[in-house]
């Protein structure tokens, strides 16, 4: 069993020690290993961000202790690894299956940064709507998403496509469109979510730029 | 691959028909889910058909418009659909977004829901007696669960 404690090639490089020591105020020290040791070994061999492991550790400590205690742990846990919990996460955007790892991974950011709700389920959404239409409509894409430059407390997202652009973005953009596959507001939905929306477009491909103030 | 992992439970339930929704829905699983809850519609002549999202951590414009659709076919069937346990945060997104949701009727919890189908229940008082029969094995896989988490 002791290979788990070991941090796996491109895990996070948080220690354990300062972890374990934060978790054990919640559930004490044997359960917080044993909260630490799962959650390496469920994200071994895989590249993982801090985020995630917190959001791991977290859980663990969830079935242990109530709602508010584990909101507790998180935001301690967090504190013990800042100031480089919260990185620019790149998605590769390709099959259906990548739109919700996007949401997935727009989650993780948000609990790391500890937002609201609110936030977490916008910035969700955007991240879901961009990366469902690089899926269908532009054969795949890329995001981005990371912290606003300058200390500004925002999340920047952006979703560039190789595809043959938005023939009809001013009908998308007046409301009056309706897509055969979803509500026609991937984009304005997105919009309206958005505290800071721009987009360009053409025949080499779009290119959305996001912020979301949190 | 219709696999056992990407299937959503359809419950029957007093001839209705109960479909929750938890964790993240792919693209993938809601159009099995349309599929299946069609068919069961079909199959059992449901009276009505909830749609609980107590679960859901997310909803975007897609699945809103996947449930749309169902309560749509559901309703050309001759059923009625109820959408449950919507959690605020994803009220307020889709309210920003634009979302249309009326063409189904929503409800706060289930049992709203199950009433607005005209399910209505009678709760007794649990007697003394079955509480303290349901204590000990409450207790044991309590304490069983902590043992494995460790």
């Amino acid at each position: 069993m002791t290979d788990l404690r070991g941090k796996p090639p491109g895990a996070p490089g948080l220690d354990d020690a300062a972890l374990v020591s934060v978790l054990a105020r919640f559930v004490g020290t044997a359960r917080a290993q044993g909260i630490l040791l799962r959650a390496r070994s469920e994200l071994r061999g895989r590249p993982a961000t801090d985020s995630q492991l917190i959001a791991r550790l977290v859980e663990g400590v969830r079935s242990f202790v109530g709602e508010n205690e584990s909101r507790r742990a998180f935001a301690e846990l967090t504190r013990a690894a800042s100031p480089k919990t919260i990185e620019a996460i790149e998605i590769e955007v390709k099959i259906e299956a990548d739109i919700a790892r996007a949401r997935l991974a727009a989650r993780d950011i948000c609990m790391a940064l500890g937002t609201s709700a609110l936030i977490l389920q916008k910035l969700a959404t955007v991240v879901s709507e961009l990366a469902r239409n690089q899926v269908l409509y532009a054969g795949g894409g890329r995001l981005v998403i990371k912290p606003c430059p300058g200390g500004r407390r925002c999340m920047h997202v952006i979703g560039s496509d190789k595809g043959g652009g938005i023939k009809n973005l001013p009908e998308i953009m007046s409301g009056k469109y309706k897509s055969r596959s979803g509500l026609g507001l991937g984009i304005l939905g997105t919009k309206r979510l958005s505290d800071k929306f721009e987009i360009e477009t053409g025949p080499t491909g779009t290119r959305i730029e996001v912020e979301v103030n949190y | 691959m219709k696999t056992f992992e990407n299937r959503i439970p359809v419950i029957q339930l007093w001839q209705r028909i109960v479909v929750p929704l938890q964790g993240d829905v792919t693209d993938e699983t809601a159009a099995f889910l349309v599929d299946d809850v069609l068919r069961t519609i079909r199959d059992t002549s449901a009276a009505g058909l909830v749609i609980d999202v107590t679960g859901m951590w997310t909803m975007d414009s897609h699945l809103c418009h996947v449930i749309a659709n169902l309560a749509a076919a559901a309703r050309l069937m001759g059923t009625p659909t109820v959408i449950c346990g919507m959690s605020a945060p994803i009220a307020m997104t889709l309210q920003t977004m634009g979302a249309d949701f009326r063409l189904a009727q929503t409800a706060l919890t289930l049992e709203d829901a199950l009433e607005r189908l005209g399910v209505s229940a009678v709760v007794s008082e649990l007697e003394p007696d079955d509480y303290d029969d349901a204590t000990p094995e409450t207790i044991t896989s309590a304490a069983s669960f902590a043992k494995s988490a460790d």
